[in-house]
């Protein structure tokens, strides 16, 4: 049941973050990946595949092109951040912070390899403004969904 | 310990073979999910509008003054651009000139962006009409007469548009006023930039920029937006310039597909 319920969260997630992308346009809130990384922390490697590899799903909606992509990165992500819940503590404010800009960073490394690799294409992937949004916005985000997990 | 184990095999492998399906099958795919999804997307924009409604309220009454009175300009300009025209057709006629096409679109098909990539690696919206309206592959998508993207993928009842500002996005385009020739493109960062523009003529800030039709897959004359900087490296044959363009994806609610 509460696997279903975090399958929920991550699609209520996905239109938040949808509707965030209406209201504060060009830039990125990473709602979904940070709600994969809580799921994962909480319930482990394989249950942070599964619900990354269907986050991923639900992101491939905005792709273009092949499909599976985002859902393999996003499932590898899950499955390391449940990996790294043993050594870990998930309610620690580090963890918070630093676990989602590790995993952001991941999922911009991972994308660059769909697209033309270029050296400006790298400075231009790397902006430490979305660095320091996921950094503040994740420990809010992790207080939220723990009261409703 | 056996049962963990298949089961990230499983889904390790079924997402590796999503990721070997054909691009067809991918699109087609997709298409449905966001068919699917369409409602769930256009409720959470119709609260995101609400939303940027009540928090853009000042900001709005402002604009609205400011764009009557650039209306009242613009009035005046037209008239004098009436004049021009009239002129313009009786020498036309004098000389014996074949008069320009001018842009013109066979059907115009209005739709509501219902989506917004969260991803800066794929600026795209959804709009919410799609094969069964009319809708196809490369069409340009307008906003207020002015190039927003064009279409990329097209589902039943869903569309995909793909911004001018995404970085895989190339459009071929012309100066205005120099007659120059370019290829416009997107940028991880959002910023569209002209590539390939030759040397040969100064480009000032502020000139216009339009499509250039190279192709005939994209119609002529769509207007695109301004250059605001002009790089020009020592060493190289071409200059580039960056463009800010007319239309705003995001103030973009709703958006037109054009086809010529």
């Amino acid at each position: 049941m509460r696997g279903v319920l975090a399958f929920a969260v991550i699609f209520f997630l996905f239109l938040i973050q949808n509707a965030a992308g209406f209201i504060f346009f060009g830039q990125d809130l990473p709602l979904v990946l940070l709600g994969v990384l809580f799921y994962a922390l909480s319930r482990g490697p394989v249950f942070g595949l599964a619900l990354g590899g269907a986050a991923g799903g639900l992101l491939e909606v905005f792709g273009v092109g092949r499909i599976g992509y985002e859902s393999a990165i996003f499932g590898g992500i899950g499955f390391l951040a449940g990996l790294a819940a043993q050594k870990v503590f998930r309610d620690s404010l580090w963890t918070q912070i630093l676990l989602p800009v590790i995993a952001l960073y991941l999922v911009t490394f991972f994308n660059l390899g769909n697209h033309a690799f270029g050296l400006s294409l790298v400075r231009e992937a790397f902006l430490p403004r979305d660095l320091l949004i996921t950094a503040i916005l994740s420990p809010f985000v992790f207080q939220i969904l723990k009261r409703f997990s | 310990m056996l049962k963990k184990t298949s089961v990230v095999i499983g889904v390790a492998s079924f997402l590796f073979f999503l990721t070997t399906l054909p691009v067809s099958q991918a699109v087609s795919i997709k298409g449905s999910a966001a068919s699917f999804l369409e409602w769930p997307l256009v409720l959470s924009k119709e609260t995101a509008a609400f939303v940027t409604d009540l928090y853009r309220f000042r900001q709005n009454a402002r604009e609205n003054r400011a764009l009557k009175t650039r209306l009242a300009e613009i009035d005046s300009k037209a008239f004098d651009s009436r004049e021009l025209a009239l002129e313009n057709a009786r020498l036309t006629k004098l000389l014996g000139l074949v008069p320009p096409q001018s842009l013109s679109f066979k059907r115009l098909i209005h739709s509501r962006v219902i989506g917004r990539s969260p991803s800066a690696w794929n600026r795209v919206f959804l709009i919410d009409k799609g094969t069964k309206d009319g809708v196809k592959m490369n069409r340009v998508v307008l906003s207020d007469f002015s190039l927003v993207g064009k279409i990329v993928e097209s589902g039943p009842s869903v569309s995909k548009v793909l911004l001018m500002q995404d970085p895989n996005f190339r459009i071929g385009v012309l100066v205005q006023r120099t007659r120059q020739e370019g290829v416009l493109t997107g940028s991880l960062s959002g910023r569209c930039a002209i590539r390939y523009l030759s040397k040969d003529e100064e480009i000032k800030i502020g000139d216009e920029v339009e499509t250039a039709g190279f192709g005939g897959l994209f119609p002529k004359g769509v207007r695109v937006g301004k250059i605001v900087r002009v790089r020009k490296d020592a060493g190289q044959n071409y200059q580039e310039a960056e463009l800010e363009p007319f239309a705003d994806p995001g103030r973009a609610e709703e958006v037109t597909c054009a086809g010529s």
